[in-house]
């Protein structure tokens, strides 16, 4: 398998931070109970952790081992202050919205740990990719549940009411919690499913060709 | 170790490592400071729009308090459509709390034409203020009649948030004040200039006089726990007091059954004067909070407002007396006429 493929489908699916690795669960829990929300946040994340790879990849040559972390940190902590800035001034009602999740991102499990699993073993391009697919993973999996949360808890899609029965526990953390809790065992059963088709199908392939060695 | 193996060593290459990039990153968020800085006017701009919905011109106006029941904290005139917008700090809130807001206040033909749009901007210690919603907000809606106050208890949906509520409806009736003002509408509160007024209402309060005796309706502020009561008090003209009636029990949270009985059916007011009255604190000049009194009840603020409520009647009667007119009078005015 082409390696960048097999980097964004890591990064998409088998691997995915929000519901394979649970990690990033602090802003997760917090922000989708609106999609908009949660959409804001997973973007910045992606715009955040694709930046980190790079630039930690680049410097990973440069950069000593005893004090790789400090300066990941630093880099991150930079990044993430460069983006508050800017919703700041471009996007003041995402920045609001996101509130202390923004600045919490400079300890987001996901781009520290890109960046000391990944980033600073590759290449800059593969870095890149890496970040964009585990920034899309984030995205869609905050997204998806940011939907869930908004619809049934406040009858609403990205603001616009659409209905007027809600389940209001599920527009708060609580519920955001065990709207989590499903959809991780949601998307473990579908991967789960298309793992053992692969290997029914794996193992039919292999034994047709003993058969046909057999003959 | 000599300072030259220290510069070759790892731990000087650590450093450097460091200190670049801290530089490096100092000077990046130093650039993007200055170019994506938002200023105050821009801060500003955006609320407005936020309660506006759209960018408007705004033109800033000299404040002044004409309402004891709020604070006028800033007021800015809107240069596109001649509305006033008037950020109010309104008191009587829960645990003597206060709720901010911001009103656009509609003018129509040179005076106030009614209120716009209400939304709050901060609050101190109001645990409810999110049972605050549109739909309350829309009770402020609508056009004015001039004289015109908000109560909570009147033309609004019930909330669970009373005491919020009324912090709200007197940001706004404060602002209602403060732009009637600038059209040179002051109204006059009669009982600005009475005695014990700290907890009484004062816009909201009325009275009904004769030769003989005084009536007063009287709408107490909240006190800590105790929401607003209204408390009908007649004195005498010799300053007793001789009916007492609450109207609307101002206890909250099913604190009413720990009042003084006396107080509830005014008992302990009927036939005491002012010197009575305020005996029931312990006699002093100034209405004291009680303590370790038989007053502390276990709704001693609501015991309190309703003493305050009695002070305050008998304390003010003699001046809203209506005085009869002898024949000398008229004389005199007929001799002014030619």
């Amino acid at each position: 398998m082409n390696k960048y493929k097999k980097i964004t489908l890591d990064g998409l699916i088998y691997q995915n931070p929000t519901f394979m690795l649970v990690l990033g669960t602090c802003p997760t829990l917090g922000l989708i109970s609106s999609a908009f929300s949660s959409m804001g946040m997973g973007l910045t994340v992606l715009v955040i952790l694709t930046l980190s790879n790079v630039i930690i990849s680049l410097l990973r040559k440069l950069i000593p081992d005893a004090v790789r972390i400090p300066c990941y940190i630093v880099i991150i902590a930079t990044l993430v202050t460069f983006a508050r800035m800017f919703l700041d001034k471009f996007l003041p009602d995402l920045y609001e919205s996101l509130g202390g999740f923004l600045a919490l991102i400079v300890v987001n499990c996901i781009i520290l740990g890109r960046a000391e699993a990944f980033a600073n073993k590759h290449t800059v391009a593969e870095s890149a990719v890496d970040g964009i697919a585990n920034g899309l993973g984030f995205t869609v999996a905050l997204t998806v549940m940011g939907i869930i949360c908004e619809f049934f808890g406040k009858g609403s899609l990205f603001g616009y009411e659409i209905m007027t029965f809600k389940i209001g526990m599920l527009a708060k953390p609580a519920g955001a919690f065990l709207v989590y809790g499903i959809c991780i065992a949601v998307f473990v059963y579908i991967i789960d499913g298309f793992e053992r088709m692969r290997r029914v199908k794996a193992n039919k392939l292999a034994r047709e060709n003993l058969l046909k060695e057999a003959a | 170790m000599t300072v030259k193996e220290f510069f070759k060593g790892k731990a000087f290459k650590c450093i450097i490592a460091l200190l670049c990039v801290l530089l490096i990153s100092g000077i990046f968020l130093t650039i993007m400071n200055s170019l994506l800085a938002v200023t105050d006017q821009e801060r500003f701009d955006r609320a407005i729009k936020k309660i506006y919905g759209k960018a408007v011109k705004t033109e800033a106006v000299a404040v002044a308090d004409y309402n004891s029941n709020a604070t006028i904290e800033e007021a800015y005139k809107i240069k596109d459509d001649g509305n006033y917008l008037v950020k109010a700090t309104g008191k009587g809130g829960f645990d003597n709390g206060t709720v901010t807001c911001w009103i656009v206040v509609k003018v129509n033909k040179g005076a106030v034409g009614g209120i716009e749009k209400v939304v709050i901007d901060s609050n101190s210690g109001q645990s409810y203020i999110s049972y605050i919603n549109d739909k309350f907000m829309a009770g402020f809606y609508g056009d004015y009649t001039a004289g015109q106050y908000f109560n909570p208890n009147e033309g609004f949906i019930k909330t669970g948030a009373t005491r919020s509520a009324t912090a709200i409806c007197n940001a706004v009736n404060a602002a209602l004040d403060y732009v009637n003002a600038l059209f040179g509408n002051v109204t006059v509160d009669i009982y600005e200039d009475c005695s014990y007024i700290e907890n009484i209402d004062t816009r909201n309060t009325s009275h009904e006089a004769t030769e003989e005796q005084v009536t007063f309706h009287i709408k107490t502020k909240g006190y800590g726990n105790a929401a607003e009561f209204s408390i009908d008090v007649t004195v005498d003209k010799n300053g007793v007091i001789t009916a007492y009636a609450i109207t609307t029990d101002g206890s909250t949270a099913g604190y009413g059954k720990n009042m003084h009985p006396a107080i509830k059916d005014g008992t302990m007011f009927v036939g005491k004067n002012l010197e009575g009255v305020l005996g029931i604190l312990g006699g002093g000049v100034d209405l004291d909070y009680p303590s370790g009194s038989d007053i502390n009840t276990g709704a001693t603020q609501s015991n309190y407002l309703c003493i305050n409520a009695a002070a305050f009647a008998a304390a003010n009667y003699e001046q809203f007396l209506t005085v009869e007119e002898t024949p000398d009078d008229n004389e005199e005015g007929g001799n002014e006429n030619e």
